[in-house]
């Protein structure tokens, strides 16, 4: 049968583009603004580059099957391979499905979970973690920043390389807190609170790059398309003075982040 | 159709009238419920308990006045069936219990929410042509096209399509057998489906609804009273579902022919048993949350609101609706394995473990529901509810083992239905493929609620099971038509889908890696010239289906008169004419092989005896 | 007008089937109470409102448990044949199962639970949808003695009658089971 090496081949040949055309789309990846986001990133990548090879494989046994063998229509001989079974094509495809996917639940899930859990238990023992309580409602945010006495604004700004601690509220229904460049999401369910951490690692701006923007992410009614925020991720001392400015007290204020959400 | 039929054509009244009764007896009923519970409690027959009640008498009436009044209740309270199940065309407008009548209500029914949801698409992606609203007259009715779409397509179609009209169609006599084990509940579980299709149309009148097809609380209470609408009409196609899961679950076990042993019962029967499981088991959960979802708003209770648990909606919600995509899927994973076989005359590769690959799926499936909601639930449930998602994959890769192993090195004719099918495996692979991507919980973080996600399930559903439905009725059109189709606007209409369907909705993993999020009806700027490519080939991909239903009215009347077994199949519905007879075989089946052996690896049998003592019907001295 | 239906003998085959597609019926049905049953504890915990009317319930519930037999008593006269014995248990059966509605429905309206409270709502929840089965179950009865009285059922044919008498047995276990949960758990 020189189908199998033919067919071998091809996939080795086909990969290989598949994974420079993978290469090429990373180049030119939409913005990834925050350590989390990079995360996230890295995950979906990383099945992009194993899936696109078994991807590339079944796909090359279909097509290549619906050329090498096809007939006309109204032949009537059966095939001349007939066999139910085949342990060298059965196990083989079994046991590396099997591996695959429990491969994958470790690594990029358990292993990309713990990351995200490591930084957000590291942000919340960090005295430098801006907490900024996000209070949404149908259909726009108002962000806090109670250790900083700026309340009720509707610019997101935020320091880079400082982690953050979003405090989520809902007046309402379920909206969901999403930062497109930061690479992460967050449900807001009314009636409970939820935490979520991230570190903004590239200095951005909703005038830059659109994908910089608080967008909501989980449908609220009719002013769902439109339930956006403007966000400014800004050097160090830039923060300080728009803190400075439009606060009570000082950047660095003593006091523990409140508990770990 | 069949020679003993009457064959003076039947004139308007006569087709007509059941169903004109069903809709006035639906029409007084919800009147009279809605004034009558009005009156009762000072209130408008206008508001949301009347509307209720209405609905639910409405639903009765319905049922009466299509047949039920003389077929069902009045034997129950021991007078006689009078009713008449008509002949001819008459049959198919009024209650019948015909298995093969019913399942050809199922197709109408689905094929009539297939166009009207898929109307509703061309104006959502001409509402995002452009960044700005200039389609829909504002939002809130953007989302009330996109609710009705979704529900329409996910409760009408892709349960009823495949399951309801060739499960119906095509079980008992895959089996052999004359029809199923409770014929007088199927002929009534058909009812159930227009008011629910009707139910969601109508929405509007209430004001609409703008939850999409999930329906999530506390949104769902507070927004317009369409809503309820939702509820019900969800509920109502909820009955039908259960009621067929049960008929279906009871044919296959008790009605296979003689010789018609487990390991040889066909892949779309198993397909169809194992759906039929999860049917029986997981839609009475939906019905409990859509009856909470009533209360909350009707009573009002407060289930869902803020001081109750906003997210159990979800978690019954998507205890039913993730078995509920298995449902639609494992039936077109079926209809694959029936026929690639047929097309490579190469004996079925792995049934086996095909067979295990269903069950076990169908086992897991009641286990994954919580990815739907990583974004929203609590750190504890994601890395368990992960790991079962990842798993499922790994019997889902059976069925591609069969697949492969069956295509490979066979003789393979690329007629209409084996195209379909083909192309529904490569669409699938693509749909749960991407799925891995959202399986994975830090990757799921940012795709979430993105047009990444919309992409995953249209080439799961759209790309698996449409393709499959269209592969199914391509290859049993011959069957329940009696006429063969025009093959070469077949290919044409494949070829046009898989091109169009393919150019719509890849672009659309692109806008959400970019930032879309779904379910809006505006967008930023930087987003257009992606989503005017999108909508521009969804229009030329809906346009196909003309070509599709243009080709298959025209041949039901004019095409070429099919044999009894065009393809060369080997499973039992092509063991008899084409159209079956009433009662779908000259004489039981007696089976003495598999159905996908070829060549030498063992010839079977079709064996068929004169032995009526086998039937386990016996038939009324009535009329037939 | 079609000749006289006669109702010929079922086979061992056919009430085989029946019953099977009956106990998948009765597993789906079960699922609904297995969620609204679910959803009790999720929302109330083990608690149980202080003022439910624990008296109504338990006469309710007596009532219920004294359907049964006649119920039981009429399957026994159906396999023998006699149609008219058959209606009187079934008429019994289903007046006190109505007796037993009627005090569900008068709990309804006199329970003290705030509806508002999450126990209430899920109290009146479960009520609601077993009261649905109620109906359900009354109306088969009242159809079946109907047809009982008439004659309809035989030594050969009458697998109607216990299909409905076991419904309505799952009817009243449900009820002890909801009167168990949500009145002293």
């Amino acid at each position: 049968m020189r189908d199998v090496p033919i067919l071998a081949v091809l996939w080795v040949v086909l990969s290989a583009i598949g994974e420079w055309v993978i290469q090429i789309l990373v180049n030119h990846w939409p913005l990834i603004a925050s350590a989390q986001g990079e995360e996230t990133k890295f995950a979906f990548v990383f099945l992009f580059r194993v899936g696109a090879v078994v991807f590339i494989g079944i796909t090359l046994i279909i097509v290549y099957s619906m050329i090498r063998w096809r007939v006309p229509e109204d032949d009537t001989l059966d095939s001349p391979h007939q066999y139910r079974s085949n342990w060298r094509f059965t196990a083989p495809w079994i046991i590396v499905t099997a591996l695959l996917n429990l491969f994958f639940i470790v690594h990029p899930g358990i292993t990309g979970l713990a990351n995200i859990w490591g930084m957000a238990v590291a942000a919340a023992k960090n005295p430098n973690t801006i907490e900024v309580d996000v209070e949404c409602q149908q259909w726009s945010w108002h962000f806090s920043y109670p250790k900083l006495g700026i309340f009720h604004t509707t610019t997101l700004v935020l320091p880079v390389n400082t982690p953050v601690k979003f405090v989520l509220h809902s007046d309402d229904v379920i909206h969901s807190f999403w930062v497109p460049s930061f690479g992460i999401k967050k449900d807001v369910i009314p009636g409970e609170e939820r935490v979520l951490y991230v570190t903004p690692n590239k200095i951005t701006s909703t005038k830059d790059n659109l994908l910089t923007r608080v967008q909501c992410a989980e449908l609220c009614g009719s002013g769902h398309s439109t339930m956006r925020a403007v966000v400014q991720v800004e050097s160090k001392s830039d923060f300080e003075q728009w803190a400075k400015k439009n606060g009570s007290s000082s950047l660095r204020s003593t006091g523990s982040a409140k508990g770990a959400g | 159709m069949s020679a003993h039929t009457a064959s003076r054509r039947a004139n308007f009244i006569e087709i007509s009238w059941p169903i004109v009764r069903a809709t006035v007896f639906a029409g007084a009923g919800y009147f009279a419920a809605a004034f009558g519970v009005a009156a009762i409690r000072h209130g408008s027959y206008m508001d949301q308990v009347s509307i209720v009640f209405g609905f639910a008498l409405g639903l009765v009436g319905w049922l009466l006045g299509g047949g039920a009044l003389e077929a069902w209740v009045l034997p129950w309270f021991g007078h006689e069936n009078t009713w008449n199940e008509g002949h001819g065309i008459t049959r198919f407008f009024r209650y019948n219990t015909d298995h093969k009548v019913i399942g050809v209500q199922y197709m109408w029914a689905a094929g009539f929410a297939f166009f009207a949801a898929g109307m509703i698409a061309m104006g959502m992606r001409a509402e995002l042509f452009t960044p700005q609203l200039d389609f829909f007259t504002n939002r809130a009715w953007y989302n009330t096209a996109m609710s009705i779409h979704g529900s329409l397509m996910l409760f009408s179609v892709s349960v009823v399509a495949i399951v309801g009209g060739f499960g119906n169609y095509f079980v008992p006599l895959l089996v052999g057998a004359d029809d199923m084990v409770f014929p007088q509940v199927n002929g009534i579980s058909w009812w159930f489906v227009l008011p629910g299709i009707m139910a969601l149309l109508l929405s509007p009148l209430l004001g609409g609804f703008e939850t999409g097809w999930t329906g999530y609380a506390p949104l769902a209470t507070t927004d317009e009273a369409g809503q309820l609408f939702y509820y019900l009409g969800v509920f109502s196609l909820g009955i039908s579902s259960m009621l067929t899961g049960v008929n279906v679950i009871a044919t296959a076990v008790y009605m296979r022919a003689p010789g018609l042993t487990w390991n040889r019962l066909p892949m779309f029967v198993w397909a169809m048993i194992v759906t039929s499981v999860l049917n029986v088991l997981w839609v009475p959960v939906i019905g409990v949350d859509m009856m909470m979802g009533v209360m909350d708003r009707v009573v009002p209770t407060a289930f869902f609101g803020a001081k109750g648990f906003p997210l159990l909606w979800q978690d019954l919600f998507w205890l039913f609706g993730h078995p509920e995509v298995y449902i639609i899927m494992l039936t077109s994973w079926g209809l694959w394995l029936e026929i690639i076989p047929v097309f490579t005359r190469k004996t079925l590769f792995g049934y086996r473990w095909a067979v295990i690959g269903f069950v076990v799926i169908a086992l897991l499936s009641g286990t994954v529901w919580v990815h739907h909601m990583f974004t929203a639930v609590s750190a504890a449930r994601l890395i368990p509810f992960m790991t079962d998602t990842e798993i499922i994959s790994i019997p889902t890769g059976f069925i591609y083992l069969s697949v492969l192993g069956t295509l490979f090195q066979g003789r393979v004719r690329l007629t209409t239905p084996m195209l379909f099918a083909l192309f529904s495996a490569l669409n699938f692979l693509i749909g749960g493929g991407t799925g891995i991507f959202l399986a994975d919980v830090p990757s799921d973080f940012q795709l979430q609620d993105t047009f990444f996600v919309v992409a995953h399930f249209h080439y799961t559903i759209l790309g698996g099971m449409i393709f499959a439905w269209f592969a199914g009725i391509y290859y049993w059109f011959p069957k329940f038509s009696g006429r063969m189709y025009n093959e070469f606007w077949g290919k044409f209409h494949a070829w046009w889908m898989m091109v169009f369907f393919n150019l719509t909705f890849f672009t659309m993993f692109i806008s959400g890696l970019n930032g879309m999020n779904r379910r809006i009806a505006t967008y930023l700027p930087d987003l257009t010239r992606l989503n005017q490519f999108t909508s521009i080939n969804a229009w030329a991909f809906g346009a196909g289906f003309f070509v599709a239903l243009v080709n298959l009215l025209v041949s039901a009347y004019r095409g070429e008169r099919a044999p009894a077994n065009p393809w060369g199949g080997k499973t039992l519905e092509w063991a008899t004419t084409s159209p079956p007879p009433h009662e779908n075989f000259e004489t039981i089946p007696i089976v003495r092989g598999d159905f996908y052996s070829y060549g030498d690896v063992e010839e079977p049998e079709m064996g068929v005896f004169p032995n009526p003592s086998l039937s386990p019907h016996q038939h009324t001295t009535g009329d037939d | 007008m079609p000749a006289p239906v006669t109702y010929e003998k079922l086979t061992a085959r056919q009430v085989r089937m029946y019953w099977g597609g009956f106990w998948l019926l009765v597993l789906s049905e079960s699922m609904i109470f297995v969620t609204v049953f679910a959803v009790r504890f999720l929302m109330a915990y083990a608690n149980v409102a202080p003022d439910v009317d624990k008296l109504l319930g338990g006469l309710v519930t007596l009532i219920f448990v004294l359907s049964v037999a006649p119920a039981r008593g009429a399957v026994n006269e159906i396999r023998k044949g006699n149609n008219d014995r058959a209606a009187g248990g079934l008429l019994a059966t289903a007046l006190r199962g109505t007796l037993a509605f009627a005090g569900v429905i008068v709990d309804f309206f006199t329970e003290k639970i705030p509806a508002a409270s999450r126990f209430g709502e899920s109290y009146f929840l479960a009520a609601g949808y077993h009261a649905l089965h109620i109906v359900i179950g009354l109306v088969v009865l009242y159809a079946l003695y109907s047809s009982a009285r008439k004659g309809r059922f035989s030594v050969d044919n009458h697998w109607s009658v216990e299909a409905g008498v076991v419904f309505w047995n799952f009817v009243v276990i449900l009820y002890i089971i909801l009167y168990a949960i949500y009145f002293w758990v």
